[in-house]
């Protein structure tokens, strides 16, 4: 699928349907719209919105200082090609270098090397967000877990859809309901529904990752691993990281995540920001050495 | 002496004078009841009969008639005259008075032959009265004394059978004030100058006035036509234009008839040399230019109308013999007095007089009917007509609507005149045309949207107004198409409802151009400019195409301005809400083609009571219409997805379509339906099912699964749980055929398309039955796929592509049947925002269907291949570039618009943390934690606590974080930096000492979060900060003490 096309498409609209965008994906050739919402939602090009009436909107066009380096940023959020030309002309005279890098099956990364005063100037020139210290923006705008769990209304269990839970210990969906863990209710027509089980009769409604980390949150289950030595925060891949948290650790990781061994790796190099993504995600407690 | 009596007697007639004055204008104020009376008392001689003016009943019956005004001007006149001639003449025998009383009543008597208003009620017999001579037919003037149609004594007829007064130039004909005397046979033409519209005309038919007599209509076919349109001013309405024995007359009627179509620069210089001639050929459409004179010309249509009679009446041909004459020394002091008066007076009476009729006239219909004859029709320069001369209504939305309008309606050749039934339907028709598509909106809001903002922006400025939209467009298209068609669709909404009457056209309009639907008047627009455009678009229709427009005829033909729009639209919106009812009784296919014969067949049988369209529906089904309703029943079939109204509105059925898709080459189906208006974004069905809109346009697809294929073999409607007023349902079937999907994989159509893929689902039972069939279409075996369909007990026949017809269609495969006509199909692309085509970088698939041999296909004028799929071949290359393409293939074309992908910044908002304050973050093990600086006085409380850690954002360096309220107490270091000491005085300053001083006491633990420093450095490092927060405890606590 070409992601690059995907991406200008969404631009141009702005905004829509997921059902728009589940057609667009499948005109492009790709069949995973799930995984390409993930994928483009966690570098921060779209936000989806994943309520009754599912839609996506793109990004504002940001650059977003790399955490943990002086002279590189990345370019996030609406793309066309036309932007993408007017951005090599105007980064020349300000001693700016951009580089596009593939990126496997999400657009691809646009690099800008130089300092933070001439990629300030550049921004102001092109109207393009700049946000210099990517690990407080992220704490400022995500949700903490706790928060979530504590201000979201329960529910009641579905009627005639079957269940199935979370199990932390094989990290897969069972069959089911279990009280703390987070659950997926199918109706007869596929239709899908994620809940956090609180307590007896007590559903809270979340996307799908989300409900699966506030269940860990809930039973102190550790899922994601901050590796201070090593400076690598690892998530299971079966237990992906919630799209906004997966953003978090995406923008402020060196470089692109990797995916292997069952685990998604993010190289963060400043140990503080990992641990506050962990302290916000209900992950227990990563000393800081 | 005698000197004396006359030097009195002048004087007297000049008190007379003012005081006659002073009643004719009371005069205006009388009722019109009182005319008969007036005419009345007139009829029997008593008008004439006082001194010093007229009867005073008399002037007061005399009615709102503005004729009377002059009336009693000109009796002014005659008083005055007479007063003169008896003050300067030597006495008679017998009193002044009498003589004088003599006098008029001759003078009055002979005026009864001439002005026709007031004097009306004389008992004149119209054969002997009203003919109008030849001569005077020359001069056009339809006498108005032909008016009444009460059977006169004979008496009465021979005395006032001699129209003296006619020959009388002195003499204000008062009816002749009304003297538009344009006897409208004017049906069959239109053009009349602009000023015969102030005229005011009534049919001779109506008011008071009598049939045409079969002898006179039977002698003169012309002037029985011209009778039955004849139109005669209101005023006189006690009056006639054709006698009953007035062939000549008629004729007379006839021929003004025809010659009131001359322009109006065309007529003012005819009005003297006609009068002075007599020769009718020349200018034979004097009385009308007198009645109506342009008020361009400078001249107040009176003064005009004065020197016509005046000329005429010193045309010795145009003068009737008068037996009872007056001496010629007479005439001339009279006319000489008149003259006087009349300059001075006449001119503004004659302006209020046309005011007053112009009033009354506007609530005639009839009148208007006349009037819209007599408009005359603007002639445009051919420079108006060229690519580009408008060049203000350039908006991208209205262009691209303009332009597909125009392509839309004129993309047929026809002989007939071009009809634009603009409806939702239609719109939804032009923009699939024109490949308009519109983001979350239908094609109506989209259309609507932009003529309301170009008419906001451009009408509505200061120098703006309708004219505007004159000229040609950069695509060479008539800039006010796109207006003119929303003018049609406010027609098209013109049903009753509540608090709006059915007939309120400009409120319907309003309410289009988005004013709000208490707005007075529609802003900057102008009627006549209206009818302009309407003209316009007309002229550049046959100046392109060769074909006009369809203008109002028949009913319309009477309703200026409103009936422009009304004439498109046979079937209003109450009309076309029933189609679906008639196309559910006909037993159509959604999305079908039927053939005008057979639709006009199941019309006429569908159309009987008590089911059918409303009156004016019905008017249009069975008059000259019936062509075009039937054209736009076709449009509205092209376009109805199933969806069925009840009556009132009160129950929606929408037929939903089946999506086929191959995921990793397994075959999956959706559900894609439709929201109709009327049905909310999210339906839950009896059975559970929820349909929930997220575009608004569709309910958000979701899966069939395994139970819905008997739902789909035996038909099933799905009705909502919440008051059962929608429901989703299709028709039992045993196959279904797929075609290409503008989106992704392909969708249920009516039939199998010609030369390109489709597939075919059918259920077991027919299995062997389709796939005989299938051989037989395609000439090769088609296989059903073994992975299966989700659907129990349905098989999936892909990649059938039909190459010929079966020679016969099984009934239980009737759905397969060979799709006659070609059909250009436009799949597997992305669409960009809001109408604005597809993106270049995913261009879409085209593919043609139905295409018979040899029949070439272009792209942009270039021929193109397909591959044996129907797939267009090549076109990335052609359509890669930005713009409008054509694609054509035989008479079917298709528009493609193709745009560059482009970022609106309006939408959304970059953050921008650069002039932002930078926090710091820390992360703590769970507890109580209070964050303190290196400087005495830096506390800071985290901002979350939860369960597992504690995030503190501060904007100081920190340097402990210290948990003193409960055990366990605790001290971590968070960065290696001395205190520093502060002398302010803060509150701060305390917490900050109180706590570190606290912790101390407490023997909190010490830890370190620094891997770099050693415990005793860490320790000593504490003792210091403790050290200082002892310090500034005392400190404070000596400077409170102090």
């Amino acid at each position: 699928m070409n992601a690059d096309s995907l991406l200008y498409w969404m631009t141009d609209r702005a905004a829509g349907s997921w059902q728009q965008f589940k057609d667009a994906v499948a005109v492009l050739g790709g069949d995973q719209p799930g995984l390409t919402s993930y994928l483009l939602g966690s570098l921060n090009y779209a936000d989806f919105s994943f309520t009754t009436r599912a839609r996506w909107k793109i990004s504002a066009p940001t650059l977003i200082a790399t955490a943990g380096t002086e002279r590189e940023a990345v370019l996030v959020g609406a793309r066309t090609p036309r932007m993408l030309e007017e951005l090599q002309r105007a980064s020349e005279p300000y001693q700016v270098k951009a580089t596009l890098e593939a990126a496997g099956d999400a657009p691809q990364r646009l690099i800008l090397h130089g300092e933070r005063s001439a990629c300030d100037r550049l921004c102001a020139e092109l109207k393009v967000g700049f946000i210099h210290d990517a690990p407080a923006h992220f704490a400022n705008v995500v949700y903490p877990m706790w928060a979530l769990i504590e201000d979201r209304q329960s529910e009641s269990r579905p009627m005639n859809w079957t269940p199935r839970y979370f199990d932390f210990a094989s990290l897969s969906w069972l069959d089911g309901v279990k009280t703390g863990a987070a659950c997926e209710f199918t109706s007869s027509y596929q239709v899908k529904r994620y809940f956090f089980h609180v307590a007896r009769n007590r559903f809270i409604p979340m996307h799908r990752h989300e409900c699966v980390y506030a269940a860990a949150a809930a039973s102190g289950i550790p899922l994601a691993s901050y590796g201070a030595t090593e400076r690598v925060l690892r998530v299971p891949t079966k237990a992906a990281l919630p799209v906004n948290y997966a953003r978090w650790a995406t923008l402020i990781s060196l470089n692109q995540p990797i995916s292997e061994y069952g685990f998604i790796r993010y190289t963060i190099a400043d140990a503080t920001a990992a641990r506050t993504l962990l302290a916000y995600l209900g992950q227990p407690y990563c000393p800081r050495s | 002496m005698n000197f004396l009596r006359r030097l009195l007697a002048v004087v007297a007639a000049a008190i007379g004078v003012g005081m006659a004055l002073r009643r004719s204008s009371r005069t205006r104020h009388s009722s019109r009841r009182g005319s008969a009376a007036a005419k009345d008392e007139f009829s029997h001689g008593l008008s004439a009969s006082d001194n010093g003016g007229t009867k005073q009943a008399g002037h007061e019956a005399c009615t709102r008639s503005d004729s009377t005004q002059i009336a009693g001007l000109e009796r002014t006149v005659d008083e005055a005259v007479e007063a003169i001639a008896v003050a300067t003449r030597p006495p008679a025998v017998g009193s002044v008075a009498k003589a004088a009383s003599q006098e008029r009543a001759k003078m009055s008597t002979a005026r009864l032959g001439n002005d026709a208003i007031p004097n009306a009620e004389l008992p004149t017999k119209a054969p002997d009265t009203t003919v109008v001579p030849t001569e005077a037919a020359d001069t056009t003037v339809v006498r108005a004394e032909a008016a009444d149609t009460t059977p006169a004594p004979a008496e009465a007829a021979d005395a006032t059978r001699v129209p003296t007064a006619a020959a009388d130039a002195t003499h204000v004909p008062t009816a002749a004030a009304g003297a538009t005397h344009v006897p409208t046979a004017a049906a069959d033409t239109t053009h009349v100058p602009t000023e015969a519209a102030d005229t005011t005309l009534v049919p001779a038919a109506g008011r008071d006035t009598k049939p045409v007599p079969e002898e006179a209509a039977g002698t003169t076919p012309v002037a029985a036509e011209a009778a039955d349109t004849t139109v005669v001013p209101s005023e006189a309405a006690d009056t006639t234009v054709v006698p009953a024995k007035a062939g000549d007359s008629t004729v007379v009627a006839a021929e003004v008839a025809d010659t009131t179509f001359v322009s109006a620069e065309a007529v003012a210089p005819s009005l003297d040399v006609t009068d002075s001639t007599g020769q009718s050929s020349k200018a034979p459409s004097a009385p009308s230019n007198v009645s109506a004179a342009p008020s361009e010309n400078g001249k107040p249509p009176i003064a005009v109308q004065i020197e016509t009679v005046e000329n005429r009446a010193e045309d010795p041909q145009s003068q009737p013999t008068e037996p009872g004459a007056q001496s010629e020394n007479r005439t001339s002091q009279r006319r000489e007095a008149t003259r006087h008066l009349k300059t001075q007076r006449l001119s503004s009476l004659g302006e209020k007089l046309q005011r007053q009729r112009r009033r009354r006239s506007s609530s005639n219909v009839l009148a208007r009917i006349a009037s819209r004859q007599a408009r005359s029709i603007p002639v445009f320069d051919e420079a108006m007509f060229a690519i580009g001369t408008n060049t203000w209504a350039c908006d991208r939305d209205y262009v691209l609507w303009n332009q597909a309008l125009a392509d839309y309606f004129w993309s047929v050749p026809s002989d007939a005149c071009i009809s634009m039934p603009v409806s939702p339907n239609t719109l939804e028709a032009v923009a699939v045309y024109a490949d308009i598509e519109s983001e979350g909106h239908d094609a109506e809001s989209s259309f609507v949207a932009a003529v309301a903002a170009m008419y906001h922006k451009l009408v509505e400025s200061p120098d703006g107004g309708l004219e505007v939209f004159l000229g040609c467009d950069t695509s060479g298209k008539p800039a006010c198409l796109s207006f003119i068609a929303l003018s049609i669709l406010a027609a098209y909404d013109m049903s009753a409802e509540d608090g709006l009457d059915a007939k309120n056209y400009y409120r319907r309009l309003s309410e289009r151009l988005g004013f709000p639907p208490n707005s007075e008047y529609l802003p900057k627009f102008d009627r006549a400019s209206f009818e302009t455009l309407w003209h316009f678009l007309d002229q550049w229709s046959f100046k392109t195409y060769g074909t006009h427009i369809a203008m109002p005829s028949g009913e319309y033909r009477g309703l200026p301005y409103v009936g422009l729009p009304l004439t498109h639209v046979p079937l209003r919106r109450v009309d076309v809400q029933r189609l679906p009812q008639f196309f559910e009784w006909a037993k159509y296919e959604p999305h079908s083609v039927v053939g005008l014969e057979v639709l006009s067949h199941d019309v006429s049988l569908w159309a009987r009571p008590p089911r059918g369209f409303t009156r004016s529906g019905s008017r249009a089904l069975e008059d000259a219409r019936r062509s075009v309703v039937l054209e736009q029943i076709g449009v509205e079939l092209r376009n109805w997805d199933g969806t069925v109204v009840g009556e009132a509105a009160t129950f929606t059925s929408v037929m939903p379509e089946i999506r086929l898709d191959f995921v990793r080459g397994r075959p999956l189906l959706f559900w894609v339906v439709k929201r109709a208006q009327q049905v909310p974004d999210y339906i839950k069905t009896t059975d559970g099912r929820e349909f929930v809109s997220s575009d608004g346009e569709y309910f958000d697809e979701f899966p069939l699964g395994p139970g819905d294929g008997a739902d789909l073999l035996n038909g099933f409607e799905w009705i909502d749980a919440a008051g059962g007023r929608f429901s989703i349902r299709r028709p039992p079937t045993a196959v279904l055929p797929f075609g290409p999907y503008e989106s992704c994989g392909l969708i249920s159509r009516r039939g199998l398309l010609l030369n390109v893929r489709n597939s075919v689902l059918a259920h077991e039972s027919v299995a062997d039955a389709v796939r005989s069939y299938l051989q037989e279409v395609t000439g090769q075996d088609c296989l059903a796929l073994n992975a299966g369909t989700p659907l129990t007990s349905w098989l999936l026949f892909p990649n059938v592509v039909p190459i010929k017809e079966a020679a016969c269609v099984p009934d239980v495969l009737i759905a397969l049947s060979i799709v006659h006509s070609v059909e250009i199909d436009v799949s597997r692309g992305l669409r960009g925002w809001n109408n604005a085509g597809w993106l270049i970088e995913a261009l879409p698939t085209v593919t043609i269907s139905g295409l018979r041999s040899e029949t070439p296909v272009l792209l942009d004028g270039q021929p193109v291949a397909l591959n044996s799929y129907g797939e267009v071949q090549g076109a990335s290359a052609i359509l890669s570039e930005p713009r409008a393409h054509t694609i054509s293939a035989g008479s079917v074309s298709r528009r493609l618009n193709t745009v560059e992908p482009f970022y609106r910044s309006d939408i959304t908002r970059a953050p921008n943390t650069s002039q932002q304050k930078a926090l710091k973050t820390y992360v703590l093990p769970k507890g109580d934690w209070i964050i303190v600086g290196s400087v005495a006085g830096q506390v800071a409380r985290p901002r979350y606590s939860f369960p597992n850690a504690v995030v503190a954002f501060v904007d100081f360096e920190a340097a402990w974080a210290v948990s003193a309220s409960r055990p366990p107490f605790r001290a971590i270091l968070l960065s290696e930096t001395p205190p520093r000491w502060t002398a302010r005085r803060t509150k701060a300053l305390r917490t900050w000492s109180e706590l570190i001083y606290r912790a101390h006491l407490r023997r909190a633990s010490i830890e370190s979060e620094v891997s770099t420093i050693t415990p005793e450095k860490r320790d000593a490092l504490w003792l210091t900060y403790y050290k200082v927060a002892r310090q500034c405890k005392r400190q404070l606590k000596r400077r409170g003490a102090e």
